[in-house]
Formats: structure tokens, C-alpha cells, sequence
């Protein structure tokens, strides 16, 4: 069973639209590498140059942010959920 | 007074409490305008922008006539609530929070609502209201996404354990450059009043949780933000970087519209005198002068608000050729 990861509206012209994509990975960075295979552009949004997430970008499985639990070598398991959420400026 | 969550005791509760609320875009105004009418007893009314006739599609407590006149929005909100609900102390404060004016103007606060739109202004207000071991609660919209957190300091998650530094701010797309949809923006609002509300009567029953919803997708989560024990705002070892010092001049997101800070003006009548009919006074405290194709608001404490150009050379050359140097 893949893992779902949803995307965030700033990012979904790089998902054809979509707001959530499956993909197989066994952590986050192997995540996030089969999502640039599949939407070309996608790690670049997520992770600086260092390969470090951005500072604004908070990476949660299940519902735990993964900088508490094992950054991006938190492990991942079939049928996870993984949400990618961008702090949000707006007060609109 | 019929929700028994709530019931008597909490409605007397909400009278005795007094919000501020930083920003009064589309979220700061809605939620106003909810607590208002939920009955809370005194609102301070905190923001530096004026109505432009662009924000009235989402901002609807604002009217036509608002923009018209460019009514600082602090201004305009505190007479529109006062009809809406007239046994409310209304305390509008036309002024940025800085790292000057941040303890005094948050000063006496039981609560403060986010209705921000940069991360700069977050960070400072999460600064400060660790500091001062004030609950606020965060709220931000983009597209037909949207976010909340009630920070309790000291007890909760802040925003800086969760948002360490602000991003840079090409990372961060606005409402200007993807849109918003205003159901949005009112199910955040919503969302935060009642954390607000919470807050005040009972939080026994409070989600310590960030929430975050997508209208569009259908969906909505609430993810858990444990505290940072290195957090700098919250943490044992916090130096609240963002109280440490304030900018000069800021270009306004997304807008022809740059911010300038000058002694402050003075006495208003004079100096509309001085410029006769290219100016004029605005609800007693602000001056509008109107030349060269910009106009300029300028404000009690100081800032002048000008817009129509988003450059500061061309923006503070104007101001002083028009309110001196």
C-alpha cells in the first residue's frame, strides 16, 4: 500500500493540480525524491541547497512533524499519510 | 448564554474580557466582528493600513465610503463595531506593532487574535506575547488553505516552535500573487473565534493542535506541534529575537504602497493649513495629503503609509518635498 502525501495549493502546479499524490518510500527523503521523479521541480520548493527542508515548510506523518521525531530519515510504513504544510502568510 | 458550555457565568466572563486584535485584514476584521457580537466587553483595535476600495471584496466590514476617504482601518472597524454592537469598549489603535510599541500597546490584554499577514509581524507578536505570558491566537489563509493555533506561552506549542525563523520572504507566496476564496478566509475566522472564546471560559476543552484545512481538497487535520525546548521564544533559554529591533522603511506586500517612518506630524491642522487643498484630516488623527499622483496617510505615531508607488527613494523624496524633511 503507498504512502499519500498531500500537497499544498502552492505547490500542486507541479502535481498537474493535484492535491494529494501516492508514492512508495520508506522515509522522508525517500519520499521527497520520488516526488521530484514524479513532479520534476517539487525538492527544490521543499529543500534548500544543503538538502535541508526550508524553514517554512513543516513535514508532519500521521500527524507528528517529523523534526520532533527523526527528520527526513523518519521512517515511513504503508498506507501513511504524510502532509506537507507550508507556513501561510495571510491575514488576507 | 443558551450554550451551556458557555451559559451565564461564561457570558459574564466574555464582558470582563479584553482582546486585542493585531491586523485587521479579512481575518482580524471577521473575527472582530464575531467577538463583538459574542459579547466580549472591550476590543483594542490594532492596525497601520487604510481601507483601499481592493480590500472591500473580503474585508466586509469596510465600506465604499471607507476607501473612498482611505480611513485607517483601526478607525474604521471601531465605528463600524460600535453600531453592530453598541455595549462594546472599542479602543482602535491606528499604529504598527514593533519592538518599541509591542508591550504597551498589548499591555492590559487577557487575549490577542492574529490577523497579520507577514511572518516578520508574527514572530514579533509571538515574541512579545511570550514575554508577557499572553495567550494569542494564530490564523493565516491562502488559496483555499487555512491555518490556526491557540498559543498558551509557557503551556502550549508557540508559533516559533513550529516556525523557528521567518522564511525568506520569496519563499512565501501571498493572497496578492495565488488569490484567497473568501470562504476561507471566514471558516479560519471562525475557527479562531471559537479558540478565542475557549480561551476565555473554558479550556479544558482547548486543541492544542495546528489545524489546518484545504476547502478546496475537502479536507482538514490537526497536526500535533509539540513545545521546542530550544525554542528562542518559549524555551528556557528564549532571547526573542524579533523584540530586538524594527525597520526602517517596508514596502507593503504585494502592493504600490511603501512604508516610511518620520517624526511623528505634529499638530494636524497646521500642517493641513500649510497644504490646503491637497490635504485633509481623517477622523480627527490622521492626515491624507493627496499630490504628484501619490497619495500619503500619515499617522499619529509617526509612519506615513504611501502609496502608489513601491519604490522607498521615490516614496520618502515625495514626503519631503510634501511634509518636509
Amino acid at each position: 500500500m503507498p504512502i499519500t502525501v498531500r500537497i499544498p495549493t502552492v505547490l500542486r502546479h507541479l502535481t498537474g493540480g493535484s492535491d494529494s499524490v501516492s508514492v512508495q518510500a520508506g522515509s522522508v527523503a525517500a519520499l521527497i525524491e520520488a516526488l521530484e521523479s514524479a513532479h520534476p521541480g517539487i525538492k527544490a520548493r521543499l529543500c534548500d541547497e544543503s538538502g535541508a527542508l526550508r524553514r517554512h515548510i513543516n513535514v508532519f506523518v500521521g500527524e507528528e512533524d517529523i523534526r520532533f521525531l527523526e527528520g527526513l530519515q523518519t521512517a515511513l510504513k504503508d498506507g501513511d499519510t504524510v502532509d506537507i504544510v507550508p507556513a501561510i502568510a495571510g491575514g488576507a | 448564554m443558551r450554550f451551556a458550555p458557555l451559559g451565564v457565568a461564561g457570558q459574564r466572563r466574555l464582558r470582563q474580557a479584553r482582546v486585542g486584535i493585531v491586523g485587521l485584514g479579512a481575518l482580524g476584521s471577521a473575527v472582530a466582528e464575531q467577538l463583538a457580537r459574542a459579547g466580549v466587553g472591550y476590543l483594542r483595535l490594532i492596525d497601520r493600513d487604510v481601507v483601499e476600495a481592493s480590500n472591500l471584496p473580503r474585508q466586509a466590514l469596510y465600506t465604499p465610503d471607507d476607501a473612498e476617504a482611505g480611513r485607517p482601518k483601526a478607525l474604521a472597524a471601531a465605528a463600524h463595531l460600535a453600531r453592530l454592537a453598541p455595549d462594546c469598549t472599542l479602543d482602535p489603535v491606528p499604529s504598527e506593532l514593533d519592538a518599541d510599541n509591542a508591550f504597551r500597546l498589548l499591555s492590559g490584554l487577557d487575549l490577542v487574535i492574529d490577523g497579520l499577514d507577514t511572518f516578520a509581524a508574527r514572530h514579533l507578536l509571538n515574541d512579545a506575547c511570550c514575554q508577557l505570558a499572553l495567550p494569542w491566537v494564530h490564523g493565516a489563509v491562502l488559496g483555499a488553505q487555512g491555518q490556526s493555533l491557540a498559543v498558551i506561552p509557557g503551556d502550549s506549542a508557540c508559533w516559533r516552535c513550529l516556525q523557528p525563523e521567518p522564511p525568506e520572504p520569496a519563499d512565501s507566496p501571498t493572497c496578492d500573487s495565488v488569490g484567497v476564496i473568501i470562504p476561507a478566509v471566514r471558516l479560519v475566522a471562525a475557527w479562531q473565534a471559537a479558540l478565542a472564546l475557549q480561551l476565555l471560559v473554558d479550556r479544558s476543552r482547548l486543541r492544542r493542535a495546528l489545524w489546518a484545512c484545504d476547502l478546496w481538497a475537502g479536507t482538514w487535520q490537526q497536526l500535533i506541534v509539540p513545545r521546542d525546548p530550544g525554542c528562542r521564544s518559549c524555551g528556557p533559554a528564549a532571547d526573542r529575537p524579533a523584540l530586538a529591533g524594527a525597520p526602517a522603511a517596508v514596502v507593503l506586500c504585494g502592493r504600490q504602497a511603501v512604508q516610511l517612518r518620520r517624526p511623528a506630524p505634529g499638530e494636524l491642522r497646521s500642517l493641513a493649513a500649510r497644504l490646503g487643498a491637497a490635504a485633509r484630516i481623517l477622523d480627527g488623527v490622521c492626515l491624507r495629503v493627496d499630490a504628484e499622483g501619490l497619495s500619503a496617510t500619515c499617522f499619529p505615531d509617526g509612519r506615513v503609509l504611501v502609496q502608489g508607488t513601491g519604490d522607498p527613494v521615490q516614496a520618502r523624496a515625495w514626503c519631503d518635498r510634501w511634509l518636509g524633511g
